[in-house]
């Protein structure tokens, strides 16, 4: 996929405005669904409003009654993926899903999460059929690359890994030789979980 | 899978044949990736074991970029029968509306977009270049291989006019131009296929071998040098090496036509299209202000026509304020 060719590199507005843009698609929303986006993230409920949803952007889901939405998108929880996962599982129809973005932990950040224990966290908060995505970065979540899929990390090291300094020409580089885990890690440094509440 | 983007699809025949039968779609994993338009997401899905996406799927719920992807199953569907590049395009799957929706199916292809190998580079290179372009050269040559090709003449006076209009600093241009008009006054220009957005994004290198995608231009004719021009000012606009800039539109264009070691690559690969045309390698410099006048016209880029007229107007006047740019000087 081009960008347009003309210009330069997308201002800081334009950037903002179309932030994490994509998410709206993450979950299958469908003509006049509830959904609820959480933070300051314009572009997703304006293209889920697109979807033919009813998409609201709030800074938190307390004010929400119980099992009041279709779709839950957080796409930057930082590191705080178990004190979401309840809020979230309250506010959720049955069968309704969720997506959330979280930090990785890693060697070099001890907080955030894992792709096993955000997978844990959902399960336990009564989610099913969760999807771990790595992600470049959270908030513009451009690519979102399904972790358990060796073929889509390889592809996207390859392929579509933003090098934009030599040294992420390097990481890249290591990427390519490494195991695909090892390769995820090194070059996906953020997650997203997609989840379905059990019925 | 019961999420994006197959739940929507398991109903669909031509899907099910190409993907095999629903059942056993839990096993292929759907990667998003990254759309610059507002309600577009595309998908690159893939089967165990594949190094290229089974097929890549692309939904858009704007009514406004909606034609794109009918555009792009036409092209695709039309290009099944051009032996020339049958194989080196995708192939189209399913063109579905649903609801709001467009959904268009493609098989994936393999190789990686020369605009991400010049970023991988560690410094930038005139010999990869020079081999990329002999590449996409040879491309372009094969889609515009077709019988009965039409032809469109120069109008000398018509692009002299425009030139003059430039004012002054087009003078040297106007009269390099007007000295070499009898090579070039209504010569018969070939209208062929075309793609209309062969930039370096949209063009996949795997293993020597070009193949290119993102046809929502479409196919329609045009004149045999637009697609050149375009992918040169956009090979040259690219990030050539990590840690290296994008160069702006009118920097690329610069790098492409008008000064510095890749323009000198430009001119003498525009010269080696010109002649394996079969016109006369002296009407390259008119041949090219032509083409960059129906790029300025919104004639040759379909894609982003709309947002390309100003920029190729502004490029238009950069190149006739050139001393010496290298197509000129292949007339000495």
């Amino acid at each position: 996929m081009n960008s347009p060719g003309v210009g330069d590199a997308p201002h800081e507005a334009q950037a903002t405005r179309m932030r994490g843009r994509g998410l709206a698609f993450v979950t299958p929303i469908t003509s006049g669904d509830r959904v609820a986006v959480v933070g300051d993230h314009p572009a997703v409920a304006a293209t889920a409003a697109l979807l033919g949803a009813h998409a609201a952007t709030c800074t938190s889901l307390a004010a929400l009654p119980d099992a009041s939405v279709d779709h839950v998108i957080v796409p930057d929880a930082g590191g705080g993926l178990a004190s979401w996962a309840p809020a979230v599982a309250r506010v959720l129809r049955p069968g309704g899903y969720l997506y959330i973005g979280a930090i990785r932990r890693g060697a070099a950040r001890r907080s955030g999460t894992t792709p096993g224990a955000g997978r844990r966290i959902l399960t336990q908060a009564g989610f099913g059929a969760v999807t771990v995505f790595g992600l470049r970065d959270l908030a513009q979540a451009r690519h979102l690359v399904p972790l358990d899929s060796t073929e889509s990390v390889r592809w996207y090291v390859r392929s579509a890994f933003p090098v934009a300094t030599t040294g992420q020409a390097l990481t890249a580089a290591m990427a390519r030789i490494a195991p695909a885990r090892w390769a995820g890690r090194l070059c996906l440094p953020a997650l997203g979980f997609r989840a379905r509440r059990r019925p | 899978m019961t999420a994006p983007p197959l739940s929507c699809l398991a109903a669909d025949d031509a899907v099910v044949e190409h993907l095999g039968p629903a059942a056993g779609w839990a096993r292929l994993r759907a990667l998003q990736i990254r759309s610059p338009w507002r309600g577009r997401a595309v998908w690159a899905v893939f089967r165990p074991g594949d190094r290229a996406p089974a097929v890549v799927v692309k939904i858009d719920v704007d009514p406004g970029s909606q034609v794109r992807l009918r555009n792009e199953h036409a092209a695709l569907t039309a290009l099944q029968h051009h032996a020339g590049v049958q194989h080196s395009v995708p192939r189209p799957v399913a063109l579905q509306t649903r609801g709001a929706s467009v959904v268009l199916v493609q098989t994936g292809v393999a190789g990686t977009s020369l605009a991400h190998l010049g970023r991988r580079r560690l410094r930038p290179s005139l010999r990869h270049a020079a081999r990329e372009h002999a590449a996409v050269l040879d491309w372009i040559g094969r889609l515009q291989s077709t019988d009965g090709a039409e032809h469109r003449r120069l109008d000398a006076d018509s692009i002299l006019c425009r030139i003059d209009a430039l004012g002054a600093k087009a003078q040297r241009l106007a009269d390099r131009l007007r000295a070499s008009r009898t090579a070039w006054d209504g010569l018969p220009v070939p209208v062929v296929p075309g793609h209309g957005d062969l930039a370096p994004g949209n063009v996949l290198w795997d293993r020597g071998a070009v193949k290119v995608v993102d046809w929502e231009g479409g196919v329609a004719r045009r004149s045999a040098l637009s697609d050149v021009v375009y992918f040169l000012q956009h090979h040259a606009r690219r990030r050539e090496a990590a840690g290296r800039q994008r160069r702006t539109a009118r920097a690329g264009f610069r790098a492409a036509f008008v000064e510095g070691p890749l323009s000198a690559l430009s001119a003498a690969t525009l010269r080696r299209h010109v002649t394996r045309l079969a016109l006369p390698a002296e009407a390259t410099e008119a041949l090219f202000v032509a083409t960059v006048l129906e790029l300025a016209d919104g004639e040759g880029a379909a894609a982003h026509a709309s947002l390309l007229r100003t920029a190729w107007t502004e490029h238009l006047r950069t190149y006739a304020g050139a001393k010496r740019p290298p197509l000129a000087q292949m007339l000495d």
